[in-house]
């Protein structure tokens, strides 16, 4: 038994370290600092590893890490915007310093919601379903999600164009 | 132009400190003498580290190979016309008529799945949420006279963004994209449309000549508007294709004129759309109601932009506080959202039709926003009122299940009885 769960944490460590691209481009979409990705990963996966018991069966495994780091994203997010409110100069000034290219930045004209579904499916290529499950909530608002996100999205880079 | 190929291009690149912060924690969290994952077993190039493909990994031994091995299968467990979308988003890449810069909807079929597949029937009014069609059979129409013009119409620009000169350049420069057919047989032939007056859906099968492309749009013109699909789809296990979209806000008098301009691919090359022009009947009537108001002690809910059609309500639910409620709210609970429930006064909960649902993930970023929109389908044709549930604040927040917004800890706003009746 003790042998099987010492096997299931390396073989998440490979899952883990076989999805990185995956792992950051989500992060990313809600966290723009690289820096805040890197810790929101590390939290995840220190939080999934604690965790790892409680995963019933391995085929959820990345959905369910991805689950565990979008929540995490999304709480490093509002603890920076708090502190974007003490430190606002200085934050604008980092971002400032860092040259996205037009999608990137457009997307972050998104609500975080649209953003965050536009990327799993477009980017990541996961089905409505399966982000319906990662996130938990309805297929239907999913699509919502993503019809909205991409009008927006649309709009926003005509414009730009 | 979309797509995949911009997403890839424009989006951030993994930095390598990302990956050694990944690798720092995995190896600490394995726990174990050595390394569960070392450098060296890791066949990546960081080159390519902007692609989709997932790394490929070389595990240490042959148990843990195996065990890794069936670990990524199982995520590629996913039924065969799901892989095939994926497949087909990146055929989409040359954009639609009017989707200047984005990609598609997720529509569209290809022979090998519509004549290998165990065919099942599909209900129409069963995809659409209804149980039976029963007190409703007129919002169905099946009497569709469709023609389908030997040229394409012409491309509208969506946004109004381009000035004469440059819309002229762009439209020839995306007819030249497009390879002509061998013939204009129809594509796909339209079942039924079902049209409440607020939204329109429409059932189509793909036809024998259609099953040699894949076929998608994600605008659809009516009485001469362009406006995006809310999602179209490939439905059921037959050669069936869902459009459908909500017309809310524009003007007609009689019956609409409709058209579908349908995009055609194969094999990564963009064809000549083929255009259904068709007509549908206005049947059903739809009421503006008044606004509603409720108010409480620390709050008021408001209900405006209420509209009803036979079988289903949208609008918009807000909650109003005074600077200082506000202040006190925000400082007991964080999150300040709202999303509402509606249901039956037995407790029979309505169903969310579309897209207009906001929820608790969008609130995060914009923890001031406290109004949603709705559209809900009435269980029986014609309800007189419903109660309506407003969720106010999330207290529950965890991280290995997904968020529970109903969850009984949260503060709801219980039991508020919207009329729906006219004035």
């Amino acid at each position: 038994m003790a042998e099987r769960k010492e096997m299931d944490k390396r073989a998440f460590g490979e899952l883990i370290m076989a999805n990185e691209v995956q792992l950051y481009r989500i992060a990313k979409s809600i966290l723009k600092q690289d820096e805040d990705c890197e810790d929101a990963a590390q939290e995840a996966v220190t939080k999934a590893f604690e965790h790892l018991e409680t995963l019933q069966n391995d085929r959820y495994a990345k959905t369910w890490l991805i689950r565990i780091l979008i929540n995490v994203c999304y709480d490093l997010a509002e603890k920076r915007k708090r502190q974007q409110v003490f430190e606002e100069e200085k934050y604008r000034r980092e971002e400032q310093r860092i040259d996205y290219r037009d999608l990137y930045e457009a997307l972050f004209l998104l609500e975080g919601e649209n953003r965050l579904v536009l990327v799993l499916h477009y980017l990541e290529g996961f089905q409505v379903k399966e982000i319906s499950e990662m996130l938990g909530i309805p297929e239907g608002t999913v699509k919502s999600r993503l019809y909205r996100g991409r009008e927006k999205l649309k709009k926003i880079l005509t414009e730009e164009e | 132009m979309m797509e995949q190929k911009r997403w890839e291009n424009e989006y951030p690149k993994m930095p390598e400190s990302f990956h050694l912060a990944l690798k720092e924690v995995v190896e600490k969290n394995c726990g174990l003498e050595k390394s569960c994952i070392k450098e060296s077993d890791v066949k990546k190039d960081m080159k390519q580290l902007d692609t989709k493909k997932e790394v490929q990994v070389e595990v240490q031994s042959e148990v843990l190979q195996t065990d890794i091995i069936d670990l990524l299968r199982k995520r590629e467990e996913v039924p065969p016309i799901v892989l095939k979308k994926k497949n087909r988003k990146k055929l989409y890449a040359l954009g639609m008529a009017a989707a200047l810069t984005l990609g598609l909807a997720v529509v569209g079929v290809t022979a090998t799945q519509i004549f290998e597949k165990k065919k099942e029937e599909f209900s129409f009014e069963k995809y659409l949420g209804f149980d039976s069609r029963k007190g409703m059979e007129d919002l169905f129409q099946t009497d569709i006279k469709v023609t389908i013009p030997e040229e394409p119409g012409d491309l509208i620009d969506t946004w109004g963004t381009y000035d004469e000169e440059e819309w002229e350049e762009y439209v020839y420069n995306w007819k030249a994209m497009q390879i002509e057919r061998e013939n204009n047989k129809p594509l796909m032939e339209i079942q039924e449309v079902f049209f409440d007056g607020m939204e329109l859906a429409i059932h189509a099968k793909i036809t024998e000549e259609g099953a040699q492309y894949e076929l998608g749009t994600d605008t659809i013109n009516i009485e001469q508007h362009l406006i995006l699909l809310e999602y179209g789809e490939r439905v059921g296990e037959e050669n069936d294709m869902i459009f459908r979209t909500h017309i809310r806000g524009i003007e007609y008098e009689d019956d609409l004129e409709v058209v579908i301009p349908l995009g055609v691919y194969k094999n990564g090359e963009r064809y000549e759309n083929q255009d259904y022009i068709f007509e549908v009947a206005q049947n059903a009537k739809i009421t503006v109601l008044p606004e509603q108001e409720f108010i409480y002690d620390n709050y008021t809910i408001k209900v405006s932009e209420l509209v009803k059609s036979r079988t289903a309500i949208m609008g918009k639910v807000e909650v109003l506080m005074s600077d200082e409620q506000k202040e006190i709210y925000e400082e007991e609970n964080k999150l300040m959202i709202c999303i509402s429930k509606f249901k039956n006064s037995d407790g029979t909960e309505w169903k969310h039709i579309n897209s207009l649902e906001t929820s608790a993930y969008n609130l995060l970023f914009e923890p001031q926003k406290q109004e949603e929109y709705f559209h809900k389908q009435m269980p029986e044709p014609d309800s007189q009122s419903v109660m309506m549930d407003v969720l106010l604040a999330m207290k529950k927040s965890q991280y290995e299940e997904p968020m529970d917004m109903y969850h009984p800890d949260n503060i709801w706003v219980k039991d508020i009885e919207i009329s729906l009746i006219e004035e």
